[in-house]
C-alpha cells in the first residue's frame, strides 16, 4: 500500500463513524490565534568573511487555527509568514518565506489518540539538550531567542495509546515520519574545507523514501511523582555533514541514516526537580567497518543529568552535566588513504564535521546552567543561560535576556549570545557571531 | 420576630456545641464534592492598574482514599496562556504532585513543592491554595464567634488553623490562619492567612455560597475574592456553569491526559 493509500485509509476510518468514535456528536468549534514578532540582532564583533557579521531585522506573523469537529475529532494547523533583511552569508539578503509549521488532523478517544499531518514532535526532559529529540530539527539560521521557533517538524502519523481507558501509567507512543526535518546551522569560517568545491547547504530530501522516511516509539510509565520512558528510532541524522565526491570533486552535505535507543527520567524530590535523558546512536555510515568511518559522526553515547530547585518563590536554577562519549574513535586528522591529496582533501572534511558535530575528541563532559527570575505578579522576567564544555579547549555560549510585558500580548526582550573559548571548537567558533538583540512580540 | 430568634438558635447551637476540629469535619464533609466540572474566570489587578482576566476549566474529583482532590484546569484566555493545563494530585504525605503542561514548549514541566506556595497563573491565590486544606493537615482552636459577614443574623465561628507539621507549612506557606465558617452549611465565609513571620497576609471573601448537591447537601463558593494586604492585589475567582452531574474519569488526572488539549 502506497503511504498515500495509507493516510486516505486513516482519515476514512477517523472521519467516517468507525467503531473507534464513540458517538460522535456534532459540535464544531474553532479557535483562531496568533502572534507576530519583530526581531533585531546586532553584531558585537566586527567580522573580515560576512559583510557585517550576523546581523538580522525581521518580521514575522504566526496564525494558529484549531477546529474541532465533534468529541473525538479535531485539526490544528499554524502558519508562518517571515520577511528578513538579513545577513548570514557573504552578501545581504532581503528574502519573503511562508511555512506551515504545523497543520493535522486528530482523533482522540480516552485510550487513543492519533494524528496525521505536518507535525512538531519533541521528546525528552532535559532543557535545551535532548539526546532522544529524535524527530524534530532545528533551524539556527533563523535568529530567535525562543528555541521553539527555530524547531521544525515534519509530515508524520503519531500514535498515541493508554490502556484501561487512559487511566493506566504505562503509555505508548509510534511515530512514522513521511521525512527527516533539516537542521541549518550557521557555518563558521574554520568549517569550510578548502581544495575542491564546496556546497554549504544540503539539498531537501525526497518524502517517502526509504533512505528518508524515519520511525520511533516510546513505552512510558507516567506518575504524578515520577516518570521514566525507553525509546527506539530509526531514521536520520538531522544534522548534515560533508561527504567528499570524488567522481564530482564535491564536498557537499549529506544527512546520514542512523539507529539510536534512548530514555529519560523526571521525578521530584521536595523542593528538587532531578531530570535524565540518555541515547546511543549507531549511525549507518559511522562504524568501524564503513567507508566513512573517521570522517562522519561515529557511534556515539549522549547523556544529560540534571537539577532543577527554586529559591525564595521566583528564582528559579538549573544545573545539567552533560556527557558524549565516541565509541571506536578516530581522530580526524589521523585519517589516511593511499593518496596524500585525497588524505588531505578527506582530513579537511573530517574536521569540518568534527567541528559542526563536535566530535574533535573521545569524549565530552560539558554543562549547562541555567538562573531566571520570574513571578506571575511582575511584568518583567530575566534569564541567563550558559553552556560549555571542559575538555582541552574550553568553549562556552552565554546568553543573557530580560523581558518586559507591557500590556497583555505584548512583551519587549533584549538580550545577548555570546561564544567564547577555543575558536577550534563548536562554540568557540562562533564567537564572530557574538551578537545583541531585541525582540517585541504580540500574541493574539 | 421568634422566627429570628428559634432561627438564630438553630443555627448557633450546633456550633457553640461542637469543637473546632469537629466543626472543620463538618466543613470538608460539605465542601467534599466527589466531581464538578466549572467554568472559571480569574480576575486580578491592582488599584492602579487594569484588572487581568485568565478564563478557563476546571474538574476536580475525589481519589479513592475518599479524602485527597484530583484537580485539572485548562486555560482559555488570554491568548498567551492559551491550553495550558495544570494538574494537581494531592497526595496523603501531604505532598502535593503539581504538573504544568506548556503548550508552546509541548512539554510537561513539574513543579517543584517549594513552588506551590507561590502565585498561581499571576493570581493572589497559590498553588495550594487551589488545592483543597484537609483537616488533618492543621491544629485547630477556636477563638470565638462572630455575625457572619454575608448574613448578619447568623453566627460564624472563628477558628484559628495552624500547619500540623513543618511540611505542610512549607507548603501553604502561612504560619495560620484564621477562618469564619457558617453555621448554617460549615462553609467558611471569610479568611485571614498570616506569613510565616506572623504578619497578616491575605484576606479571603467568600460569597455566593450555593449548594451545588442537594442529594448530598454539597455546597460552592462560587465568588471567591481574596486581596494581598502587603501588595493590595486582588483576584477574584468566579465559577460558573457548575456541573455535578458528569462522569468524570480518574483518567482525566493523568499526565497523559494532561498534554491532550481537549
Amino acid at each position: 500500500m502506497s503511504f498515500q493509500a495509507l493516510i486516505l485509509t486513516i482519515f476514512f476510518i477517523i472521519f467516517s463513524g468507525h467503531s473507534f468514535a464513540k458517538e460522535p456528536k456534532s459540535e464544531f468549534s474553532y479557535i483562531l490565534s496568533g502572534r507576530i514578532y519583530t526581531d533585531q540582532y546586532f553584531p558585537i564583533y566586527p567580522s573580515t568573511t560576512y559583510s557585517s557579521g550576523i546581523f538580522q531585522s525581521s518580521i514575522s506573523t504566526w496564525l494558529d487555527f484549531q477546529a474541532k469537529f465533534s468529541k473525538t475529532t479535531s485539526m490544528h494547523a499554524v502558519g508562518e509568514g517571515d520577511a528578513f533583511l538579513r545577513s548570514l552569508s557573504e552578501t545581504n539578503q532581503s528574502s519573503f518565506q511562508g511555512k506551515l509549521r504545523e497543520g493535522y488532523f486528530s482523533y482522540q478517544d480516552d485510550s487513543f489518540e492519533l494524528r496525521v499531518g505536518q507535525q512538531i514532535i519533541p521528546w525528552g526532559k532535559s532543557d535545551g539538550v535532548n539526546p532522544t529529540d529524535y524527530f524534530t530539527a532545528k533551524d539556527y539560521t533563523l535568529l530567535n531567542p525562543d528555541e521553539e521557533v527555530k524547531r521544525t517538524g515534519a509530515p508524520a502519523i503519531m500514535l498515541n495509546f493508554t490502556p484501561n481507558q487512559g487511566a493506566s501509567p504505562f503509555n505508548f507512543v509510534g511515530i512514522f515520519q513521511g521525512v527527516y526535518p533539516q537542521t541549518k546551522l550557521i557555518i563558521p569560517d574554520q568549517a569550510i574545507p578548502s581544495l575542491v568545491q564546496f556546497q554549504k547547504y544540503p539539498n531537501s530530501p525526497t518524502y517517502f523514501q526509504s533512505d528518508t522516511v524515519e520511525y520511533g516509539a516510546k513505552l512510558s510509565y507516567l506518575k504524578t511523582d515520577y516518570d521514566f520512558s525507553i525509546s527506539a528510532f530509526r531514521g536520520v541524522n538531522h544534522f548534515a555533514q560533508y561527504v567528499y565526491d570524488i567522481q564530482k570533486n564535491l564536498i557537499a552535505p549529506q544527512n546520514i541514516q542512523q539507529t539510536a535507543i534512548g530514555g529519560d527520567a523526571s521525578f521530584t524530590s521536595g523542593s528538587v526537580v532531578f531530570r535524565a535523558e540518555t541515547a546511543y546512536f549507531v549511525p549507518d555510515s559511522g562504524k568501524e567497518n564503513s567507508d566513512l568511518y573517521g570522517l562522519v559522526q561515529p557511534t556515539h553515547w549522549d547523556s544529560v543529568v540534571g537539577i532543577e530547585h527554586t529559591f525564595f518563590d521566583d528564582i528559579h536554577t538549573q544545573i545539567q552535566l552533560l556527557y558524549r562519549y565516541y565509541v571506536a574513535y578516530l581522530d580526524p586528522a589521523l585519517y589516511t588513504t593511499a593518496s596524500p591529496v585525497l588524505t588531505q582533501i578527506q582530513r579537511s572534511v573530517a574536521k569540518s564535521n568534527g567541528l559542526l558535530l563536535n566530535f574533535q575528541r573521545q569524549d565530552n563532559p560539558g554543562a549547562t546552567f541555567r538562573i531566571g527570575f520570574s513571578n506571575e505578579t511582575s511584568p518583567w522576567t530575566a534569564d541567563l543561560f550558559l553552556v560549555g564544555y571542559f575538555s582541552q579547549g574550553q568553549d562556552y555560549l552565554v546568553r543573557p535576556q530580560v523581558s518586559y510585558k507591557l500590556i497583555e500580548g505584548l512583551k519587549f526582550l533584549a538580550g545577548g549570545e555570546f561564544y567564547g573559548g577555543d575558536e577550534s571548537r563548536p562554540l568557540g567558533a562562533l564567537r564572530k557571531n557574538s551578537s545583541i538583540f531585541f525582540e517585541g512580540r504580540y500574541v493574539f | 420576630m421568634n422566627k429570628i430568634v428559634l432561627t438564630l438558635i438553630f443555627f448557633s447551637l450546633p456550633t457553640f456545641a461542637m469543637s473546632a476540629k469537629e466543626i472543620m469535619v463538618k466543613n470538608e464533609e460539605a465542601r467534599k464534592v466527589s466531581v464538578y466540572e466549572a467554568r472559571a474566570v480569574l480576575t486580578t489587578g491592582n488599584a492602579g492598574e487594569s484588572p487581568k482576566v485568565k478564563d478557563f476549566t476546571i474538574w476536580r474529583k475525589v481519589q479513592p482514599d475518599g479524602i485527597h482532590n484530583s484537580t485539572l484546569t485548562r486555560f482559555h484566555a488570554p491568548a498567551e496562556v492559551r491550553d495550558e493545563g495544570i494538574l494537581i494530585i494531592e497526595n496523603a504525605s501531604g505532598k502535593n504532585d503539581v504538573l504544568l503542561y506548556l503548550p508552546n514548549f509541548k512539554k510537561i514541566r513539574r513543579v517543584e513543592s517549594q513552588q506551590q506556595s507561590g502565585s498561581f497563573m499571576g493570581s493572589v491565590f497559590s498553588y495550594s491554595d487551589i488545592a483543597t486544606p484537609h483537616v488533618d493537615d492543621y491544629q485547630y482552636k477556636t477563638l470565638g464567634t462572630e455575625p457572619c459577614m454575608g448574613d448578619p443574623k447568623l453566627t460564624c465561628t472563628k477558628i484559628e488553623n495552624t500547619p500540623a507539621n513543618e511540611e505542610v507549612k512549607n507548603r501553604i506557606g502561612y504560619s495560620k490562619s484564621i477562618i469564619w465558617v457558617r453555621p448554617d452549611n460549615f462553609m467558611v465565609e471569610r479568611a485571614d492567612y498570616y506569613q510565616t513571620d506572623g504578619k497578616l497576609w491575605k484576606k479571603l471573601k467568600a460569597t455566593e455560597i450555593k449548594i451545588i448537591d442537594q442529594k448530598n447537601k454539597k455546597w460552592l463558593a462560587h465568588s471567591l475574592s481574596i486581596t494581598n494586604q502587603i501588595t493590595n492585589d486582588f483576584t477574584e475567582l468566579h465559577f460558573s456553569n457548575v456541573d455535578v452531574t458528569k462522569d468524570i474519569s480518574d483518567a482525566l488526572f493523568t499526565q497523559q491526559n494532561l498534554q491532550k488539549v481537549k
